[in-house]
């Protein structure tokens, strides 16, 4: 594209990108230029198409003396040369209207007489350009001399030549071709002064100029200086738009740049909030930190206890030798020292001038030629480094700073995330084996009492008086009651607890419906009451814990079997509804009078018609499905009819 | 009904005398032991014909160590000999939350569960049955 050297390497950057698959837009004025030469080549087929038609029209029309044999010749070279410059575009994927961008070098293999590296687009189309110029510049010197010579109205025609190049070449190449332009004008003159070359008159000069000395003088005169202005002038506008396309280019690329950039910080930050995984989710920073900055490598280190280490807890792009070297002592690394200690990233440019590593010769060896360090801040305190490797030195700025600071606070938050819930498991963990404990402390000793008030109960210790079987079996329903009191409250307990980090999982709420009926089977039918049960086929899914779900029904259907006397009926009915999951338990029993509605899923609340039936109910059975059936996301509700039964309706989302 | 000898590993002496006099009323020979270790010393002391064992004692796995112990895998085992002496395991989690505990080969190898707090009657049945009667 005729851009000077110094623009070279964005060019080549610019491709390495697109090697490496980066979107890269050319710029509008690179688009442009590319297509003035493929402009120029069609601007040509009008050239020859000129040159024929005006031969014609002269000498046929205006009866103009003309030498037509060589002139036409000559429009047909021009003619011919052109294919064969329109065959090359066509070997080459040029952009023309569609902006289609390809590889250019494998096309450039039967063209040797193109030389040089055909890496960069630009490199070729430059090239090319000069190449059409300087044939160009051939056919016209012909023309001109084909046309009267020195006398050549033609002349004039360099300079829009020279206009064009100075659009797509370098002005060195356009001072070049101007020189070129004006040594072979002046030969031609020469030549035909002396009388080397024939001169050809056009037949409508009176006097053969071309003899006259002054006469070449002046007009080589003033020719070459309109030609050196005119690409002064071009040149010097073109130049601007030049520096103008760089900077578009420069803009373009920071642009791409920090949109990658924004693009890798918006995907760490989403995955470390999708997880808890420390390790994952470092992992992921110091990969997504490597490739968004185009570099070798990336590690993260948090200090550990003592505070005088840092273990490497996550890496990408280094070897295992290089990770192993050794224990990382601040005191000696002391970039990382200063990055820990002022909380701010330091550079090292070179790590073959920096005093300040502890393992040079390792860095050196793993190809570490620059290093940047940004430290790790959770809760206002420096905890740990990202460092940031790459092979050439001088690499990292300002700007990459402040990229890695601000993956570094999305570290920071996640290793703070990890931290908040392993204590939070630890806590649970605790939690749990407490209630375990208290679990065992209360039963063990009721168990006991139990399983000897049985005994005595029995007989297997020697016959009882009815008097003492009485106040055996009132014993025995008191512990009952405090077994089962023990029991609701630790579910209560557990429930609540869970709230806090309980695991969800699927849960198939067919499955743990015929669970629960199986288990209350017999003590429907010791009752003499009918269990019935209805569920679809296909299968009832949420995410959910399984034990509460099931306690959930176990409390419905033992509760619908204890209120409902001999020869009636329980029902449990399930199906989906609008994306939701229904269950309704129905029973045929004693129902719940309308003062106690409101207040029967209350903890220890139990109805006055209930006491009557039962004694023993610890009032905790609803209380504890109304909890869990809330923690799931869903409702629970009651209809009841005094002396002919409830209904309880439990919702699922799913 | 020959007088068979019956190990009962478990801490609570309470249990204990429960199980003893619901079993001596039957006829059996009731030994006791009233931890793990115990337990399997006294296995290999009386060699019984059936063991019952309680889940937890000292803590939490105590009772599955002991049956883990005697069917132990590894036929150079010390307890290789006495793994096929039934066993019989108490649990009260049965009663109190959905787990569901059944023989496993692995991890539970025992022969079967009653619970606690114990019904004597259901006891005894369960006695017979692994006795083979």
């Amino acid at each position: 594209m005729g851009l000077d050297c110094k623009s070279k390497p964005s060019r080549v950057s610019s491709y390495k990108m697109e090697e490496k698959g980066g979107v890269f837009p050319r710029t509008p004025v690179e688009e442009e230029l590319i297509g003035r030469v493929v402009w120029q080549v069609q601007l040509r087929w009008l050239a020859a198409a000129g040159v024929l038609a005006a031969t014609w029209i002269a000498s046929s029309i205006l009866k103009v003396r003309l030498p037509t044999r060589p002139l036409y010749a000559l429009g047909l070279f021009i003619l011919f040369y052109n294919v064969l410059f329109r065959l090359f575009l066509l070997r080459l994927p040029y952009p023309s209207r569609t902006r289609s961008l390809g590889y250019i070098h494998r096309a450039l293999l039967p063209f040797k007489w193109l030389e040089g590296e055909a890496l960069a687009t630009a490199t070729i189309f430059d090239r090319f350009a000069k190449v059409q110029t300087g044939i160009d510049w051939v056919a016209m010197i012909l023309l001109v001399h084909l046309s009267g010579g020195v006398e050549s109205p033609l002349l004039f025609y360099f300079i829009f030549h020279l206009i064009i190049a100075s659009i797509l070449l370098s002005p060195l190449a356009c001072y070049f071709f101007a020189t070129l332009a004006a040594l072979a004008v002046g030969a031609l003159a020469i030549v035909e002064y002396v009388g080397l070359v024939p001169h050809i008159s056009l037949g409508f000069i009176p006097a053969p100029l071309y003899q006259n000395g002054l006469y070449i003088a002046s007009v080589l005169f003033f020719f070459t200086t309109c030609l050196y202005i005119s690409v002064y002038l071009a040149t010097s506008v073109t130049t601007n738009l030049r520096q103008k396309d760089r900077e578009l280019l420069r803009l373009q690329q920071k642009l791409s740049s920090a949109y990658q950039r924004i693009q890798s910080l918006y995907e760490v930050t989403q995955t470390v909030s999708s997880t808890l995984n420390l390790e994952e989710v470092l992992n992921l920073i110091a990969q997504s930190a490597a490739e968004a900055m185009r570099i070798k490598a990336c590690t993260i280190r948090l200090l550990d206890e003592s505070g005088q280490i840092v273990d490497t807890v996550a890496a990408y792009g280094l070897s295992e030798q290089y990770l192993t070297k050794g224990p990382i002592d601040i005191q000696k690394s002391r970039h990382i020292y200063q990055a820990l200690s002022l909380g701010q990233p330091t550079i090292i440019a070179d790590t073959s001038r920096d005093d300040r590593l502890q393992y040079p010769t390792e860095a050196q060896a793993e190809g570490i030629s620059s290093m940047l360090c940004v430290p790790l801040i959770i809760k206002s305190r420096a905890e740990g480094v990202i460092c940031v490797y790459d092979t050439e030195p001088n690499r990292f700025n300002e700007s990459d700073a402040e990229f890695l600071s601000a993956l570094a606070s999305a570290g920071a938050i996640a290793i703070k995330n990890a931290r908040a819930y392993q204590a939070l498991e630890v806590a649970n963990k605790a939690k749990s084996e407490f209630v375990q404990m208290v679990t065992h402390e209360l039963r063990s000793p009721l168990s006991a009492v139990q399983s000897m008030l049985r005994l005595l109960e029995q007989g297997y210790v020697g016959p009882t008086t009815p008097k003492q079987q009485d106040l055996i079996r009132r014993s025995k329903r008191r512990i009952s009651f405090l077994l089962a009191l023990v029991s609701d409250l630790l579910d209560l307990a557990a429930g609540k607890m869970r709230q806090f980090g309980g695991e969800r999982r699927e849960v198939v709420l067919n499955a743990t419906i015929a669970r629960v009926i199986e288990l209350m089977q017999t003590s429907a039918e010791e009752k003499g009451l009918e269990l019935k049960v209805e569920m679809p086929e296909e299968p009832l899914t949420l995410m959910g814990v399984e034990e509460g779900l099931e306690r959930v029904f176990m409390n419905l259907v033992s509760n619908a079997i204890k209120y409902t006397p001999t020869g009636g009926s329980v029902a449990v009915k399930a199906w989906s509804e609008n994306g939701q999951i229904k269950v309704e338990v129905s029973d045929t029993g004693i129902g719940i009078p309308e003062e106690a509605l409101p207040r029967i899923f209350d903890e220890f609340y139990r109805a006055k018609n209930a006491k009557a039936v039962e004694m023993e109910g610890t009032g905790l059975g609803l209380a504890i499905a109304k909890d869990v059936v809330e923690q799931h996301g869903g409702q629970i509700s009651v209809k009841s009819t005094l002396g002919e039964g409830s209904t309880f309706c439990v919702t699922l989302p799913r | 009904m020959a007088n068979e000898k019956i190990l009962v590993v478990d801490d609570d002496p309470d249990l204990v005398e429960v199980i003893r006099l619901t079993l001596e009323a039957k006829g059996y020979q009731v030994f006791s032991a009233a931890s793990g270790t115990e337990g399997l010393a006294k296995v290999k002391e009386i060699q019984p014909d059936l063991i019952i064992l309680d889940v937890m004692m000292d803590y939490t796995t105590e009772g599955f160590q002991v049956s883990l112990q005697l069917r132990s895998p590894d036929p150079r085992s010390e307890y290789a000999p006495y793994s096929k002496i039934p066993i019989l395991m108490l649990t009260a989690i049965h009663a109190t939350t959905p787990l569901r505990f059944a023989p496993d080969k692995d991890y539970l190898p025992v022969d079967d569960f009653v619970e606690k707090p114990l019904e004597p009657n259901a006891l005894v049945q369960k006695v017979e049955k692994l006795l083979g009667k």
